[in-house]
C-alpha cells in the first residue's frame, strides 16, 4: 500500500508537466494556470480506483475478509476505515501534484494564461479535482464491496467513468449527450472546471450541480456495498 | 523413484532448503515429516517443477519433472487442494486436466466414481467443503494412473471413511510397485501407513530411516508387567541400568529388561505373570526426540488440566 | 468410496494440441467468459444500431454499410481485453495456475494455447456481432449509404476490426501474465488504450500526434479502415503497417510474459 501512492504522485506530476508544456491557447477561451490536465486526471482516477478496489477485493481473494469481519462484528467500521483511507489518499495525491504542476508549469504558460494560482477560484479548481478523485475512490470502494472481484470491479468502474463517456461523445445523438453528462466521468468535470469552462449545455455543470450528481454516484454504490457487506456471508 | 541431489532453495534471505539429498523408492510408502517451516512443501514443489531450485536438482524416474513427455503419468501430485477455479464444476476441472495428456470423459468419470465424487461432479468448486476439495485433489492426482504419488497432507479435512480410504489407497499403490511420497502431521496415521521416513528440520535432512529403525533407535528396552508377586519380581529384576516404575499394586514397568528376560526370571521362581507387554515408543515420541531442537515455531507449554496456575 | 483396484489408463502424452483442448474446456467452463462475451455482443450490436439510427442523409454515400462504429470497436477491444486478462489472472488468483503448470510444466504451451483461443474467439465474436449489427442496421441507412455489405472490401473492413480486437486481446493476455493481478492488468490496458491516446492526442505538438498512430489503439484503426488520403492525414496507417505495429504490441508483452512465467516460482 505504501508503494503505490508514490507512483501515482510521480506519474500525475510527470504527465501534468508534459501537458502544461504543450498547452496552447485556443481563443476565445483563455487558459487558466490551474486548468487541470485531463489525461493526468484520468490516469489519477484509474490508479486510485485500482488501489481502492484492491483494498477491498484483496481481502476477499486472500480470505482475510473473514478475519476482518470476525474482529469487527458490526462490519461497517471496516468499510468506513477503508473509505477514509482511500478518500484521504485520493485527495492528497491529486491536489499536491496538481498544485506543484501549476506552480512549475507557470513559467511556460505565463504568456497566454490567466494567473489564478493563488486566487480563491484557482484553489477551488484544484481542490475540486481532489474532491472529484476522492468521490471516484468512494464509488470504487462501494463497487468493490458489491462485486467482490478485483477485475470485475475495475471493469465496471472503467466502463462507467471513461469508456462510456468517451463513446457517448463520439455518437452524435443529442439525448445521449445529455445523458452522458450525468455519468460520473463527466459530472466531475464541473468540480474542477475553471469558470470559463462551465457550460451546462456541453455537460460541464456548475460546481453545486456537479457536486450533488457526483456525490450520488459515490454514495449510492458505497451504501449498497455496505448493506451487502453486512448481510452477506463473508 | 524420486531423487534429489543437493537440492537448495533460497527465498530472498531465507534458506528454505539446505542441500537436501535423498531418495524415495518405489514399492514402499515413504513418509515425509518435519516441523512447520522445515521445507517439506518447498521440497515437493521443487520436485514437481513449480519452483526452481537455487542449487541442486530433483529427478523423477530419472529426469527432471518438466522434461517428461507425460508428466502427469510420471507423477500424480496433491500439493494444494484448493488450487482450482471456484467457478468451474468438478467434472470440468478434471476434464481439463485429463485433456492435457490426451485423456477424456471415460477416465474422468472412472476417477470421480473411484473417489466418491460422482454425485457432486456437476457442482461448482466454490461450493465444495474442505474434505470434498481434498478428494478432488486426490482424484486429479490419480487421473493419469501415475507411477509416483506425491501427496502433501492428503487427509487434511477428510472424514474417517476418507482417512481409511487414503490409507488403503496409498498402501495399495505402493504394493503395486508405485513410489508413494506423502507428508502429514498426523503421527498416528503416519505410523500406520509409512514404511520409511524422511525427516526434515530447518531445511536440512535430519533422518532417513525405515519405520522400524526409527522406533527402535528411539526406544529403550522396556516391559510392562503385571504379576501377583510383583514385589519379589521387581527385587529380582533390579540391577545396574535398570529402572522400575510402579504403576499400581501388582503393575509395573521395567526399563532395561526385555519381556523375555522378565518371563524367564518369573518362570524360574514359579511366579504368575498375568500381563507381559514389550513397550515401544510411539512414532510421535520418536519424532519429537529427533526434532525437538529443529522446531522453528514452538508454542509456550500449556499447563496440564488440574495443575495450579 | 469403492475398493482400491482401478483400471489403468491408455498411454498419455503431453502435446500442444492436447493443451489447446484443455484450455478450450477451461475457457468455456467459467461463468465470466459467458458474461464478457455476452457483453461484447450486446455492445457491438447496440452501438452499431445506435450509430446507424443517428446517421444522417447529409453525409451521403461516404457512409458505408460496413463502417464499424468506432464506439463499438473501442468498447469491443476493451471487453475482449478484460476477458483475456481474466483468462490468465483468474488462474493466479484462484491458485489454478499450480494445477495447470503441473499438467503442462513447460509453461509456454499453456500461454500459447490461451493466446490462440483468446485471439480466435475475439476475432470470431467481433466479426459475427458486427455483421449482425450491420445487417440489422442496414434498413436505417439503406436510402443513402453505400452498400458494401457483401463486397470483398466490405468484408475486409469487418475482418480488420475482428483482427484488431484479437490483437488487443493477445496484448492484454501478455500484460495479465506479467502483472498477475486482474484489477491492475485491466488498469494498465485502460491506460494504454485510452489515457495514453488522450495524452498524446491532446497535446498540440505534431510528433505527439504521430505517436498516437503507433499506440496499439491507434495502429489497429488502420486494420479496419479502407485506405484513403484522408486517413493518412490523421495518422491512420495502411493495412500492412497497421498490421506489423499491432502484431508487435500484441506479441511483445506476450513473449515477455512467457519468459517471466518460465523463470519464476509459482
Amino acid at each position: 500500500m505504501s508503494q503505490e501512492p508514490r507512483l501515482t504522485f510521480g506519474r500525475t506530476l510527470g504527465i501534468g508537466m508534459a501537458l502544461a508544456a504543450g498547452t496552447k491557447p485556443t481563443p476565445p477561451v483563455p487558459t487558466y494556470a490551474t486548468d487541470v490536465d485531463q489525461p493526468g486526471m484520468l490516469l489519477g482516477q484509474v490508479v486510485i480506483a485500482i488501489l481502492a478496489v484492491l483494498m477491498v477485493t484483496g481481502e476477499y481473494t486472500s480470505g482475510e475478509i473473514r478475519t476482518s469481519l470476525l474482529a469487527v462484528p458490526p462490519r461497517w467500521p471496516v468499510a468506513a476505515a477503508k473509505t477514509a483511507i482511500a478518500v484521504a489518499t485520493a485527495f492528497v495525491v491529486t491536489v499536491v501534484p496538481g498544485y506543484v504542476v501549476t506552480l512549475c508549469g507557470w513559467p511556460l504558460q505565463r504568456k497566454f494564461a490567466v494567473d489564478d494560482r493563488f486566487t480563491g477560484t484557482g484553489v477551488r479548481v484544484i481542490a475540486g479535482a481532489g474532491l472529484a478523485v476522492a468521490l471516484v475512490a468512494c464509488m470504487a470502494i462501494g463497487i468493490g464491496m458489491l462485486v467482490r472481484s478485483g477485475a470485475a470491479s475495475i471493469a465496471v468502474i472503467v466502463l462507467v467513468t471513461i469508456v462510456v463517456p468517451n463513446i457517448l461523445t463520439s455518437v452524435p445523438v443529442h439525448w445521449l449527450d445529455t445523458v452522458g453528462g450525468y455519468l460520473i466521468g463527466n459530472s466531475i468535470q464541473g468540480l474542477m472546471a475553471v469558470p470559463a469552462q462551465i457550460d451546462p449545455t456541453q455537460g460541464v455543470f456548475t460546481f453545486g450541480k456537479a457536486l450533488w450528481i457526483s456525490a450520488l454516484w459515490a454514495v449510492v454504490p458505497l451504501a449498497a456495498g455496505l448493506a451487502v457487506l453486512r448481510r452477506r456471508d463473508a | 523413484m524420486i531423487e534429489t541431489f543437493g537440492l537448495t532453495k533460497r527465498y530472498g534471505p531465507v534458506l528454505a532448503l539446505d542441500h537436501l539429498s535423498m531418495q524415495v523408492h518405489p514399492g514402499e510408502v515413504t513418509g515425509f515429516l518435519g516441523p512447520n517451516g522445515a521445507g517439506k512443501s518447498t521440497t515437493m514443489r521443487l520436485i514437481c517443477g513449480l519452483d526452481h531450485p537455487t542449487e541442486g536438482t530433483a529427478l523423477v524416474n530419472g529426469k527432471p519433472y518438466a522434461a517428461h513427455r507425460d508428466p502427469l503419468h510420471q507423477v500424480g501430485a496433491l500439493l494444494d487442494a484448493k488450487a482450482m477455479h471456484p467457478g468451474r464444476t468438478a467434472r470440468a476441472e478434471l476434464m481439463a486436466i485429463a485433456q492435457t495428456q490426451g485423456l477424456g470423459a471415460k477416465r474422468v468419470d472412472e476417477v470421480l466414481e473411484y473417489t466418491g465424487l460422482a454425485s457432486v461432479a456437476k457442482r461448482r468448486l466454490g461450493t465444495f467443503s474442505l474434505g470434498m476439495g481434498q478428494r478432488l485433489g486426490i482424484a486429479a492426482a490419480l487421473l493419469c494412473d501415475p507411477l509416483t504419488l506425491i501427496l502433501d497432507e492428503p487427509i487434511n479435512g477428510l472424514d474417517p471413511e476418507g482417512v481409511i480410504w487414503v490409507r488403503d489407497l496409498v498402501k495399495y499403490e505402493a504394493s503395486q510397485g508405485k513410489t508413494v511420497f506423502l507428508s502429514s502431521h498426523l503421527m498416528s496415521e503416519m505410523a500406520l501407513v509409512a514404511d520409511r521416513l524422511v525427516i526434515l528440520g530447518r531445511g536440512k535432512l535430519v533422518a532417513e530411516k525405515t519405520m522400524k529403525e526409527l522406533i527402535a533407535d528411539a526406544s529403550d528396552i522396556a516391559t510392562r508387567v503385571r504379576c501377583a508377586q510383583a514385589t519379589e519380581l521387581t527385587a529380582e529384576l533390579a540391577g545396574p541400568g535398570v529402572r522400575i516404575d510402579s504403576l499400581a499394586p501388582g503393575l509395573f514397568e521395567v526399563h532395561g529388561r526385555s519381556a523375555e528376560q522378565v518371563a524367564t526370571i518369573a518362570l524360574d521362581h514359579r511366579w504368575l505373570v498375568t500381563e507381559l507387554t514389550p513397550m515401544q515408543v510411539s512414532l510421535e515420541d520418536a519424532y519429537m526426540k529427533l526434532t525437538q531442537s529443529q522446531a522453528q515455531y514452538t508454542g509456550t507449554a500449556v499447563p496440564t488440566p488440574g495443575a495450579q496456575r | 468410496m469403492t475398493a482400491p483396484h482401478q483400471p489403468s489408463v491408455p498411454s498419455t502424452r503431453l502435446t500442444y494440441a492436447h493443451v489447446l483442448r484443455s484450455e478450450w474446456t477451461k475457457f468455456w467452463s467459467v461463468p465470466s467468459t459467458w458474461w464478457t462475451l455476452g457483453a461484447l455482443v450486446v455492445v457491438i450490436i447496440g452501438f452499431g444500431l445506435i450509430s446507424n439510427s443517428s446517421a444522417s442523409a447529409t453525409a451521403g454515400a461516404t457512409i458505408r454499410a460496413t463502417q464499424p462504429t468506432s464506439a463499438a470497436f473501442t468498447v469491443g477491444q476493451l471487453v475482449m481485453a478484460i476477458l483475456a486478462v481474466l483468462v490468465i489472472t483468474g488462474e493466479f488468483t484462484s491458485g489454478e495456475i499450480k494445477t495447470s503448470l503441473l499438467a503442462a510444466p513447460g509453461r509456454w504451451r499453456m500461454l500459447a494455447a490461451k493466446a490462440a483461443i483468446v485471439a480466435v474467439i475475439g476475432f470470431a465474436v467481433t466479426f459475427v456481432a458486427i455483421y449482425i449489427a450491420m445487417l440489422c442496421g442496414w434498413p436505417m441507412i439503406s436510402s443513402f449509404a453505400t452498400d458494401d455489405r457483401f463486397t470483398a472490401a466490405g468484408l475486409r473492413v469487418i475482418a480488420g476490426a475482428g483482427l484488431g480486437v484479437a490483437l488487443v486481446a493477445v496484448m492484454a493476455l501478455g500484460i495479465g501474465t506479467l502483472v498477475r493481478n486482474g484489477a491492475l492488468a485491466i488498469g494498465i490496458v485502460v491506460v494504454v488504450q485510452f489515457i495514453l491516446m488522450a495524452v498524446f492526442g491532446g497535446i498540440n505538438i505534431h510528433w505527439m500526434h504521430v505517436v498516437v498512430g503507433y499506440l496499439p489503439a491507434g495502429a489497429i484503426r488502420g486494420l479496419s479502415a479502407p485506405p484513403s488520403a484522408a486517413n493518412a492525414a490523421v495518422d491512420i496507417f495502411t493495412f500492412g503497417k497497421s498490421l506489423w505495429v499491432s502484431l508487435l504490441w500484441a506479441f511483445v508483452p506476450l513473449l515477455a510474459g512467457a519468459v517471466v512465467l518460465r523463470k519464476s516460482d509459482i
